[in-house]
């Protein structure tokens, strides 16, 4: 059981600023993804709270305590590496036994332990073989047992999936889950995967270039991105993002295409936006949050025509090419339309987005 | 805002990419590459190699063949016989009788006392100080440096160099002097007893480098990440080093151990250059004792039976050696 603190926490690798001015605060019992593109921080900050690197200036916290001078090894720490770091000699079972067998533990109690873990996983059957012969799956399953047996006050996890097939990472995924309720231990989850990230964490941390860019649950980082970066990264469709000019009008706030032919769109009659100035900025709405209507409706904002059409079973997506801008909509399976076909598209006027030119969500 | 697009797609694409079954694609190539050549290709083929052969048959067989010839007969160079002509003088196995008394045998084990001493000091050390390097100490590029620097010197000048420092009123007698009570007169070329050791000095001097380079070699390549999760899980340095590098190091280790003893069991400069292989035969090796035999004592033929038996004898500890690897080939 541990609550976390990452308190301004800099790390530096030369000249190289791996992990800027980042801190969180992680709840005990909780479940959090830190979640960003390769070389974005999140796997050095998981190794400074493991104590694999120390930080360049900050604290770390477990408990209200500092861990900064606590040798690692002492700071009980479960740490599943992404290529699980398997200790290649050993059996399946003295892998799981490892952290026991170095506290000099009882063998019974040992034994004990390793299969109690094992039949919480679901692989007694494979104990007394190499490693070496075992799946990928299955080594995962060793990586977790092992990290499992010591009863860690807070267990890492470093793209522990990555490897592992579609399926048997859907299935990883949910199991995962089903465990941190069951242990009721801190898990932190370090993915470049936004779905992964979204489908399990509690809490999602998105990290980039070394800073931390949002803090808040899968809905609230889905729904009200602080920034381009973040609205960018997260969601399986990207988002649809248009430079546009805003300028407040008799009917409120209107925006203008900059590459969509100069299109008109009405944004908003309300007042909420007399603060923002007339310029230009990003206007951007996820293709979920979107619709194709015919160009001649009330409702269109943009017409275009369509460009590409994936299929992708449970919904299509519809590419419209607006001038040379290329928007994507979320449609139903049955709807299919033509290449070439001249459509409109509307998108929800709750669930759109403004960035400024230094990429800062406006609303 | 569109690198971010195409980074995302990526990521999410990875999984399929990975568990696509490509071994489809080997299986063509395979089938391709088994085609039978036509005649005009296999005799061309066969002319390609036929040079590397003829000189491979030159430098290997030929000689081995005429020394199998030679040591089956009582053939010297002053006999006034040509080589080939030395069947005249033909005694069977009465060479290899002669290998197989006392004095001979008394050499082996003295040049297999000398190997395993000194490939043992060798591993001692070199393992020492590549556990030191990995661990990274402040200069250790410049220490790494000087510790390769005798593997570079030339071993007749290594042997030579010894030679003057180990004299009785030499260097090394000297500094020991100075740091035992008393005056220090150890008759390392001199003393029967003594003798021995300098030539495992010599060897241990010139090789231990060899012996760091392979390890500190192996030792990199134990991935860190099996150290990290070691370390995490609370293993000592100790713990660490006897249940995960060890075990990866094994293999490195036997290949290692083998080089140097095979080197070590024909070792001649060292002996040669020290002491001749004397007082007597005290620091005489295998190599010595042949040197001597054939080119002092103008024996060839012994020589050459000797020589055949060594090669055997290597050979046969060499298979025994590298089974523990093929062991753990088959288990990967």
């Amino acid at each position: 059981m541990a609550q976390i603190e990452l308190d301004r926490i800099d790390k530096l690798f030369g000249k190289v600023e791996a992990v800027v001015d980042l801190s969180l605060d992680i709840p005990d019992g909780s479940f959090v993804a830190l979640l960003g593109p390769s070389g974005c921080g999140k796997t050095t900050t998981m190794n400074m709270i493991a104590g694999l690197e120390v930080p360049s200036t900050g604290e770390i916290r477990m408990n209200g305590a500092s861990v900064v001078d606590v040798p690692i090894g002492k700071r009980n720490v479960g740490f599943v590496f992404q290529n699980y770091a398997i200790f290649t000699k050993l059996t399946a079972y003295e892998n799981i036994a490892y952290g026991l067998r170095v506290r000099k533990m009882p063998a019974a109690e040992v034994d004990a332990a390793v299969h109690r873990v094992a039949k919480l996983l679901d692989i007694e059957p494979l104990l007394g073989r190499g490693v070496r012969g075992l799946s990928v799956n299955d080594l995962q399953k060793v990586a977790i047992g092992r990290s499992m047996i010591v009863n860690p006050d807070v267990f890492l996890l470093d793209e522990p999936f990555s490897n592992l097939d579609a399926g048997f990472r859907a299935f990883m995924r949910t199991e995962l889950k089903r465990l941190q309720r069951e242990l009721g231990q801190t898990m932190i989850y370090v993915t470049h995967d936004q779905l992964e990230a979204m489908s399990m964490a509690e809490h999602i941390a998105i990290l980039d270039r070394g800073r931390l860019q949002q803090w808040g649950t899968p809905e609230e980082v889905f729904d009200s991105p602080s920034n381009l970066f973040v609205g960018g990264f997260v969601g399986s469709n990207p988002m649809n993002l248009i430079d546009v000019g805003l300028q407040h009008s008799g009917f409120g706030l209107v925006a203008r295409a900059v590459d969509g032919g100069h299109q008109l769109i009405a944004l908003a009659a309300e007042r909420r936006f007399a603060t923002t100035n007339d310029g230009l900025y990003k206007l951007g709405f996820r293709p979920e949050h979107a619709r194709l209507v015919s160009p001649e409706d009330d409702a269109v904002d943009l017409r275009g025509t369509v460009s590409l059409l994936e299929e992708l079973g449970p919904r299509n997506i519809v590419h419209v090419g607006v001038d040379n801008l290329s928007l994507r909509v979320v449609v139903l399976p049955s709807v299919r339309p033509t290449m070439g076909e001249r459509v409109g598209v509307a998108f929800e006027r709750t669930k759109f987005h403004l960035f400024d030119d230094s990429g800062l969500a406006l609303i | 805002m569109n690198r971010d697009h195409a980074q995302k797609e990526d990521c999410s694409e990875r999984p399929t990419i990975g568990s696509e079954p490509n071994g489809t694609h080997g299986l063509t190539a395979g089938s391709v590459n088994q085609a039978i050549p036509s005649k005009a290709d296999q005799i061309f083929g066969r002319r390609l190699i036929t040079p590397g052969i003829l000189l491979m048959t030159l430098l290997i067989a030929f000689p081995t063949v005429v020394a199998l010839y030679i040591s089956l007969t009582a053939w010297s160079p002053t006999s006034g016989l040509s080589w080939y002509d030395a069947h005249e003088s033909w005694i069977w196995f009465d060479n290899y009788a002669e290998a197989f008394s006392g004095r001979s045998l008394s050499i082996l084990l003295r040049t297999a006392i000398i190997t395993v001493v000194s490939v043992g000091l060798e591993f001692a050390l070199g393992f020492v100080l590549a556990l030191l390097f990995v661990e990274g100490f402040p200069g250790h590029r410049v220490v790494t440096v000087l510790i390769l620097l005798p593997m570079m010197v030339v071993p007749a000048v290594a042997g030579f160099v010894f030679f003057l420092l180990l004299e009785s009123s030499g260097p090394i007698n000297i500094i020991l002097g100075g740091l035992v009570p008393g005056d220090v007169q150890i008759g390392w070329l001199t003393d029967p007893h003594w003798t021995p050791v300098s030539v495992i000095l010599v060897d241990v001097w010139q090789w231990t480098p060899l012996m760091f380079l392979i390890l500190v070699a192996g030792m990199l390549a134990v991935p860190d990440d099996q150290q990290n999760a070691a370390r995490i899980l609370g293993a000592s340095w100790f713990q660490r080093l006897r249940t995960v590098t060890l075990p990866l190091l094994k293999p490195i280790i036997i290949i290692a151990l083998i080089i140097r003893a095979m080197e070590a069991f024909k070792i001649f400069d060292a002996s040669w250059l020290l002491t001749q292989g004397g007082p007597g035969e005290s620091s005489s090796t295998i190599s010595v004792a042949l040197y001597r035999e054939a080119f002092i004592n103008a024996r060839w033929s012994y020589t050459a039976a000797v020589g055949i038996l060594v090669m055997i004898l290597v050979s046969i500890i060499a298979f025994q050696a590298v089974k523990p690897i093929e062991r753990a080939q088959r288990e990967a």
